[in-house]
């Protein structure tokens, strides 16, 4: 539950069976109240959790255990209230179950560079597109929030490598392991990432900082910590993979902090990002996510496997 | 017929020498735009047949003919691999030899400095050989022709004489002109020295070779040397009335009447006819700008063939496509390689090292995005203000990196680069390019309006070429130009925000400053350090690098 308040066993029935749609004289039954006390304690609760109504305090209930309750465990109930928002959804599933394929355009190795491959004429080499899918599989895990993830590439054979050639790579898995936490192999992370030199791969002064206050968040939520996060995502916002990847630690350390609204405006704005860039896309004449709205054409019975190879080579 | 085993390689390797012979006869007749496609498909043979000594001396033909024709930077490039080859292959002469090309493929951008480091190298790859070479021979010559430009006379006196050391009756007999070449750079080092009688001896010489040969460009030479000699002797009229004649017969041969221009102009100015020697600059340029924009046009023309690429077929384009059909998506134009390479060419007259266009690219990118704009719009603009000095092609090599104070024809000249450049850009409706003739042309436009081109000022000025303004002045400041030393990153950003206002556009100082410092933090550099150089280096790598714009 929310931090700062606590509730009374009491109470917490008293929060369910609400959420659950019983009338007030049932709910006392259940408890063993007679009507009146019952409505006593029903309002010293709406009091408590800051609400004047009975439907108020039933969605801050709903909204208070999904903000809790971890993605994993959470089984995915479709259309728990009504005019949802990407940010509900996200934080009832995953960011990545809710942005889709909309997280092409968010960090390092997205749509834009590919893009930007293209304009500047450049031939993406085989090595780019490893170096890319590496990248992009630890980002997805990240908004999956797939933290044993993270700690089975920590405990692969790439580590070293990736140390050596993707620092930023190696970043965004010291914060999987932050959130997850896997606080020791995170340490060992942070301790391995070489500080960047002129002519060299490093981490960045920036990166570095972002790690620690994530490190720092996930151990005491303070306000001065969060701000300065907020800080960073501002500062930083002509590097892209970066800010990116700053809008979802804020994102997470709401989640971890339980502070739903928060969290949820947060996921919020890191849709509004795909989005604008998805928009940018189209607006310099690119087509980012070419689809059609019919249906392909069903496969016909084929009588030989000549024709039918025919038939696969047309339709692909 | 059918019993003689015909060895379909054999036919392959004969085709491909003929067809570097062929180039070669091309060349000699400054015909090299056609003879490119030749010396391409002779390389393209040597690696089909795995040939090493073929592919090395296609590739050799391929850095000369694109030398010739003007495209420096694809020359090198060409050049280089060949260098790797003969490094590989341990052929030491063959590695001095093409030191020996890389070095006139600057000396042809008027860049001495590096041209005479590559000459050196050349000498000294061979020092071990004791024995009269003619690579040496040529390293020694050219490094006298350096040396001369860049003002050291005794340095380029003592190559000169080394180099007549090396010639034997063979280098005589086969290069003659060469040899030629050799005397008159000494007989213009003398004179600068002040020892008019060796001059003169080496004069005769010179004359005589020149009756030996009876070439045109022979005796256009020794014209434009005799002319000095009697310029240094006090017969300036004797001397005017034979450049005279050497530059009517040099309007037959194109190659040699930018020289020749050259001398005249000097000729004039020495003997006091400031506004005759003015004229003839004036002809210089125009002579020298036209041949520019003339190549600019004709590597575009041959962009297809130069970039490996097909040729659209006949009639592919025009009306033909039906209106319903999407438009293609964003990619680079078609002529963007031949254009990149004209480019780099073209900072080599101003760079020591020819990155000067890159540099200025990425600075504009990072300084875009910083000012707000959407990631691939900042990218086209970093991309299209590579080209700002393109112009420079069409101002006289060795004008843009003189280290002495300009008179005002040469400085008119320099300013004529921005409208060559602009012209040389506009090509084709592609937005990319409509940006960078803009970029182009007003790059020196200043703030307070007393820029070139004039009547524009302010915002009126459009943004791109603001953006290139502030990213071309930095890059300027933090490099070194013969006639200053490079400044640290942030004595320069103190340089900018003094200019803000007057030069430049005051918010756009603002963010690169904002981006500057925030970067050089990020990755651990000193901006105080002096000069800037390794700090600049790594910052622009770091600039550079956008996997996803990171």
């Amino acid at each position: 539950m929310r931090a700062g308040i606590v509730f009374s066993d009491k109470e917490s029935r008293m929060l369910e069976l609400l959420a659950r749609g019983l009338r007030n004289n049932e709910i006392a039954s259940q408890l063993g109240y007679r009507p009146g006390t019952m409505r006593v304690y029903l309002h010293g609760l709406y009091a408590k959790i800051g609400v004047n109504s009975k439907t108020a305090a039933v969605v801050w209930y709903a909204k208070q255990k999904a903000s809790t309750t971890a993605p994993a465990e959470a089984a995915p109930t479709a259309g728990q209230g009504i005019g949802e928002s990407f940010g509900d959804i996200a934080v009832r599933t995953s960011l990545l179950a809710a942005l889709g394929v909309m997280s092409v355009f968010l960090g390092a190795y997205s749509r834009i560079w590919e893009v930007s491959m293209r304009l500047k004429g450049e031939e993406i080499s085989l090595a780019d597109r490893l170096r890319r899918d590496q990248s992009r599989q630890i980002w997805e895990a990240l908004l999956r929030g797939d933290w044993p993830y993270a700690k089975a590439v920590y405990d692969g054979a790439q580590l070293a490598s990736m140390v050596a050639e993707s620092p930023f790579e190696c970043a965004m898995l010291a914060c999987m392991l932050l959130i997850g936490g896997y606080t020791s192999a995170a340490d060992r992370v942070l301790e391995l990432l070489p500080a960047r030199k002129p002519g060299a791969q490093g981490i960045k002064a920036s990166e570095m900082r972002l790690l620690l206050l994530l490190r720092d968040a996930t151990n005491s939520l303070s306000f001065a910590k969060i701000e300065e996060l907020h800080q960073m995502v501002a500062t930083y916002s002509t590097n892209h993979a970066f800010k990116h990847l700053a809008m979802v630690i804020v994102h997470y350390v709401y989640r971890q902090g339980a502070d739903g609204a928060r969290a949820r405006q947060s996921a919020d704005a890191i849709w509004a990002e795909a989005d604008m860039i998805r928009q940018h896309l189209v607006d310099i004449g690119e087509k980012p996510l070419p689809i059609s709205n019919s249906l392909p054409e069903p496969a016909r019975m084929a009588d030989s496997k000549a024709s039918r190879r025919t038939e696969q080579v047309v339709t692909s | 017929l059918t019993e003689i085993p015909i060895d379909s390689n054999e036919v392959k390797r004969r085709e491909a020498y003929a067809a570097l012979g062929f180039c070669r006869q091309l060349y000699t007749q400054a015909k090299s735009f056609e003879a490119f496609p030749y010396a391409q498909a002779a390389l393209e043979s040597a690696l089909e047949l795995g040939d090493p000594a073929l592919e090395l001396r296609a590739l050799v033909a391929c850095g000369l003919i694109l030398g010739d024709v003007g495209d420096i930077a694809g020359a090198i490039e060409f050049h280089m691999r060949a260098l790797s080859h003969a490094t590989r292959d341990g052929n030491v002469v063959e590695v001095s030899r093409t030191w020996n090309n890389i070095g006139l493929c600057f000396l042809a951008s008027g860049n001495y400095d590096l041209a005479t480091a590559c000459f050196d190298r050349s000498v000294k790859v061979i020092a071990d050989i004791s024995a009269p070479l003619h690579s040496r021979f040529c390293a020694q010559c050219n490094l006298a022709h350096c040396h001369f430009h860049r003002g050291d006379i005794d340095a380029g006196l003592r190559e000169a004489y080394k180099a007549l050391h090396e010639v034997t009756e063979d280098i005589l007999a086969s290069d003659t002109f060469s040899v030629l070449l050799l005397r008159r750079n000494l007989v213009r080092l003398l004179l600068e020295a002040g020892r008019l009688d060796e001059a003169g001896f080496h004069l005769a010489e010179v004359v005589e070779l020149s009756n030996r040969l009876a070439s045109p460009r022979a005796a256009i030479a020794t014209a434009t040397v005799q002319a000095a000699y009697e310029i240094a002797q006090g017969l300036s009229d004797v001397a005017l009335t034979r450049l005279a004649a050497a530059l009517t017969e040099s309007r037959k041969v194109p190659a040699v009447l930018r020289d020749t221009l050259a001398c005249l102009a000097k000729a004039e100015d020495v003997a006091g006819h400031p506004e005759s020697a003015r004229l003839r600059l004036q002809e210089l340029s125009d002579h020298v700008y036209d041949l520019a924009i003339t190549r600019a046009r004709q590597h575009i023309q041959l962009a297809p063939v130069f970039s490996q690429q097909n040729p659209p077929a006949p009639g592919a384009r025009g009306n033909t496509r039906p209106l319903s059909r999407p438009l293609p998506s964003p990619s680079k134009p078609a002529e963007w390689d031949a254009l990149v390479r004209l480019s780099v060419t073209a900072s080599l007259r101003i760079d020591p090292t020819g990155w000067h266009g890159l540099r200025v690219g990425t600075l504009v990118k990072a300084l875009a995005l910083e000012y707000g704009l959407a990631p691939l719009d900042a990218l086209e603009f970093g991309l299209a203000s590579q080209f700002h000095d393109i112009g420079m092609l069409s101002v006289p090599e060795g004008i843009p990196l003189c280290s002495r104070r300009l008179n005002d024809v040469e400085t008119e000249l320099i300013e004529r680069h921005s409208a060559a450049g602009a012209e040389m850009l506009a090509i084709s409706a592609h937005p990319r390019w409509l940006l960078a003739t803009e970029i182009a042309a007003y790059h020196h436009a200043r703030w307070d309006g007393e820029g070139y081109p004039v009547n524009v000022a302010g915002a009126a000025i459009p943004l791109a070429a603001r953006m290139c303004a502030v990213a071309d002045t930095y890059d300027t400041l933090v490099t070194a130009r013969p006639w200053r030393a490079a400044r640290s990153m942030q004595s320069a950003l103190r340089e900018l925000n003094r200019v803000a206002g007057t030069q430049l556009d005051p918010a756009l100082v603002n963010c690169f400053a904002t981006m500057i410092m925030r970067e050089t933090e990020d990755i651990g550099i000193d901006a105080s350090l002096d000069p800037a150089l390794n700090g600049f280096q790594a910052l622009l790598d770091t600039l550079s690098l956008d996997r996803g714009f990171s």
